[in-house]
């Protein structure tokens, strides 16, 4: 098996996975991928129940001396061999298809809309005005932001608009980064520098042809949850119709109000209707004052709908196999899946046609607490970029 | 319970004022995150796609206007390091041409068979021409690249025409043409050899493409302006012409006799152009095909009287004295083996006996301890070792035991060379030196020196 924890896709972007931290394998993998110098940067998703934020830095500091990294902890990891929860996947950007820059972008919860417009444009001008991204071409590539964000930072909404003011039309996607499910604290990690309520931007240069996009699925019942008393600043919802918001949620999804867990959320997720259009406003835990917590935001007044999320398997494979045909064959899919899908998908033991699409297309990623796309901030979507597969070389013999 | 099945007026109220709440919150528009989400929602739907064409279109338009910029820089550079090579250069470009004119001098005086006079009298005419092309295209790099600054004073417009039409008149006989004059006794604030020049080429250019009839120069007063009118009654021009006459190398239709004299450069209008840009005048023309052309040169009319003039007319070729020049002793300043060459034949040709020195050093040795006194010394500026033609007279002058009259020949007629030699009191001779000429002053500075 551990000669399979090196996995190159066809245009170079190598997935490397480890289960444990003191994995030899796994760092001297990177320790190698570092010296040769041939990758702009590492992407990493981890799960800091097994590998700590401050562990894993140093590990970075250790082995994988001059590669930029930007890294983040997760709900879980998706992509790369062996598959299970708790691992750390490291994606490496090879520097002759990706240039990219990151940066990070601190104290969200109050830095406000205008200053992070402001940073983005400055580093996004340096971009743009790089004479020669890519080291002997004139290819410039075509732009692409990444943005990984403290998915308990409750100002994922604000941030993304921002990021998309000042990004215009650089396409945008992104997920939040999660803790495991204990909804206390996420880590972002830039270049050896870590901490949370921070989002980190990576601007990327890609001359590998890429389409990004956006699959979700639930029908929408006709059972409405009026928002009367919240908190939209902490995301919390006190009351539906005039009720204690968690038991007025079990009886309208038919549960009962002591037994509510993720799964629930996941089985029965709320949307809400905006512009014709169904969007999901997931709910994060329950609070011991039989409130709710939200992954994204939420007000007054507002109407919930209970939809039922089915048909998630063909949906999504509807999905990858629209985007695969448009760009010529799918390479290899960064992609941002909503924890709440993969319990969903658990439940209804959907998880291995799931994880077979992902394999199929070679989905690298994570599940979040929420997830980016253009100027949105998304609850239970996968969002992702997916990127062409070359036209096939003849083989050079080795 | 479903919402519809709720029937507590008390939680129904609550709810309606909840919703209440939110439609009237909608419309204020407060920017809290949900609002920030709804309209993130509908940036996705409509406002998002005229945003990116009002931005791919904003971004077009950047881009133009860069590579605008740029390709403007380019040319501008381009232009700059063109005209400002040519001024330089304009020294080296003189210089061997000045030698073939010497040169074909000599070569005429050596011919003993008619035929052989006429041909080497032909290659004479071309060079003449060529020497002719080359000054008007310097010149014209020369105010492209800033290099000429006017001298502005104010100048009297009857006088400069009197001493332009005794040079033109010759040539508007020749083709049966009157030519005439009515202009007042203005003044104009101007240079007086620019407009002196601009006039000369519109005149000479009028009777080039005027083959019955006349040329009439007047004045217009307008205002506190004065335009200057040479007026035809030559072929005319087109009116898709009229701009263009004003580039380079372009020119009318000639006749034929026109064609073989070796005129019309199509550089006339072109200097006219630049020279009166360089004064700030304005030039004009109107002109009706077949019947004539009017072209205008208009000026601030200068209010005073000019000051007396310094005499440059001085400057004008002597009269062509028949002297004797056999046996006189003549000091060469000259670096250039080919001018030296030449100078050597032709003063070998006039009978002088003469001496050349490359540097100071070379022409204080050729004095010979002050044994070998010259009549006169003909100095090029630029000599060996970076001396200066004006540098090594005022050495000589020096040591000289009386006062030698001197010529300095260059191809630089910057300002400061011309006053140079104007503060040594010698005779500035431009480059290239005509045969004839070098020889009329030679004579005349020899023989008004005794």
């Amino acid at each position: 098996m551990d000669a399979n924890a090196w996995t190159q896709y066809g245009c170079g972007v190598v997935a490397l996975t480890a289960r444990q931290p003191d994995d030899a394998r796994f760092w001297a993998d990177l320790e190698a991928a570092a010296h040769s110098s041939a990758y702009s940067l590492g992407l990493i998703f981890f799960s800091q129940d097994s590998f700590p934020a401050d562990l894993l830095r140093s590990k970075m500091a250790e082995y994988a001396v001059g590669l930029p990294y930007a890294a983040c902890s997760t709900a879980d990891e998706i992509g790369g061999v062996d598959e299970g929860a708790g691992r750390c996947l490291a994606i490496l950007f090879p520097r002759d298809q990706f240039a990219i820059t990151p940066f990070r972008i601190d104290g969200i919860r109050s830095i406000g809309f205008d200053r992070i417009v402001a940073q983005v444009k400055r580093e996004r001008q340096a971009l743009e005005h790089d004479p020669a991204p890519f080291a002997g071409t004139e290819d410039r590539g075509d732009t692409f932001a990444l943005c990984l964000i403290d998915g308990l930072s409750v100002v994922e909404e604000m941030v993304t608009a921002a990021l998309h003011w000042a990004l215009e039309d650089i396409p945008l996607l992104g997920g939040s980064a999660g803790d495991s499910m204990h909804f206390s604290k996420t880590s972002l990690i830039l270049n050896g520098a870590a901490g949370d309520d921070c989002a980190i931007v990576l601007l990327c240069r890609s001359r590998i042809p890429f389409k990004i996009f956006k699959t979700d699925n639930f029908i929408p019942t006709d059972r409405k949850l009026v928002v009367t008393r919240s908190d939209p600043a902490s995301r919390i919802i006190y009351e539906f119709n005039a009720a204690e918001a968690a038991s007025e949620y079990a009886l309208a999804v038919g549960l009962d109000p002591s037994s509510l867990s993720p799964l629930s959320f996941a089985s029965h997720p709320l949307v809400v209707r905006v512009g014709g259009e169904y969007y999901c406003r997931s709910v994060q835990k329950v609070n011991p004052d039989g409130s709710l917590s939200f992954f994204c935001a939420i007000d007054d007044g507002i109407v919930l709908t209970v939809a039922e999320p089915t048909g998630m398997s063909r949906s999504t494979r509807e999905a990858f196999e629209s985007v695969d045909a448009e760009i010529g064959g799918i390479d290899f899919v960064l992609g941002f899946d909503c924890a709440l899908r993969r319990i969903d998908a658990q439940n209804r033991q959907a998880t291995q046609r799931i994880n077979a699409i992902y394999d199929a297309y070679n989905v690298l990623g994570f599940n979040t607490y929420g997830e980016q796309y253009l100027s949105m901030h998304l609850n239970h979507t996968f969002t992702g970029i997916a990127f062409a597969k070359l036209s096939t070389e003849p083989e050079t013999p080795s | 319970m479903s919402l519809y099945d709720i029937d507590d007026p008390v939680r129904l109220k609550k709810i309606n004022a909840a919703l209440v709440n939110r439609v009237e919150q909608a419309v204020d528009q407060q920017r809290n995150a949900f609002s920030l989400f709804e309209t993130a929602i509908s940036l996705e739907g409509q406002i998002r796609k005229r945003t990116d064409e009002l931005t791919s279109a904003l971004r077009r338009l950047e881009e133009i206007n860069v590579e605008l910029a740029r390709q403007k820089d380019i040319s501008e550079r381009a232009n700059r390091s063109k005209t400002q090579f040519l001024a330089a250069a304009s020294h080296d470009i003189l210089q061997p041409l000045n030698a073939a004119q010497l040169t074909i001098s000599s070569l005429y005086d050596l011919q003993q068979s008619d035929k052989a006079t006429a041909m080497v009298a032909q290659v004479e005419r071309s060079l003449d021409t060529m020497n002719e092309l080359l000054r008007t295209l310097l010149d014209i790099s020369r105010l492209d690249a800033g290099v000429t600054m006017p001298r502005f004073t104010s100048v009297p417009i009857p006088p400069i025409l009197d001493s332009l039409l005794s040079d033109l008149r010759p040539m508007a006989e020749k083709k049966g043409l009157r030519l005439r004059v009515a202009v007042t006794n203005d003044c104009v604030y101007t240079d007086r050899l620019m407009l002196r020049r601009a006039l000369q080429n519109l005149i000479s250019n009028a009777i080039h493409y005027t083959d019955k009839g006349g040329v009439l120069i007047g004045t217009r007063r307008q205002g506190d302006r004065i335009s200057i009118e040479v007026i035809d009654t030559g072929r005319g021009i087109p009116e898709d012409q009229q701009e263009k006459i004003f580039e380079e190398f372009h020119r009318g239709p000639l006749s034929e006799g026109a064609a073989d004299q070796g005129t019309g450069l199509g550089l006339g209008l072109a200097i006219v152009n630049r020279l009166v840009t360089a004064l700030n005048h304005e030039v004009s023309v109107q002109s009706s095909p077949g019947k004539g052309s009017v072209f205008r040169i208009s000026a601030l009319r200068a209010l005073s009287p000019p000051a007396l003039q310094n005499p440059e007319t001085q400057q004008s070729a002597p009269p062509a004295a028949k002297g004797n020049l056999s046996g006189r002793r003549i000091l060469v300043l000259e670096n250039d083996p080919a001018v030296v060459e030449a100078m050597e034949g032709l003063l070998a040709n006039w009978g002088c006996e003469f001496k050349v020195g490359r540097s100071t050093r070379d022409a204080l040795e050729a004095l010979e301890s002050l044994r070998w006194i010259p009549d006169l010394i003909i100095a090029d500026h630029h000599l060996d070792h970076g001396n200066l033609g004006t540098e090594t007279l005022a050495q000589l002058f020096t040591i000289l035991p009386t006062k030698v009259p001197a010529i300095l020949a260059t191809a630089d007629a910057s300002e400061t060379v011309v006053g140079e030699a104007k503060r040594l009191g010698v005779e500035h001779m431009p480059k290239p030196v005509k045969p004839a000429q070098l020889r009329a002053l030679a004579t005349h500075m020899i023989n008004g020196g005794e």
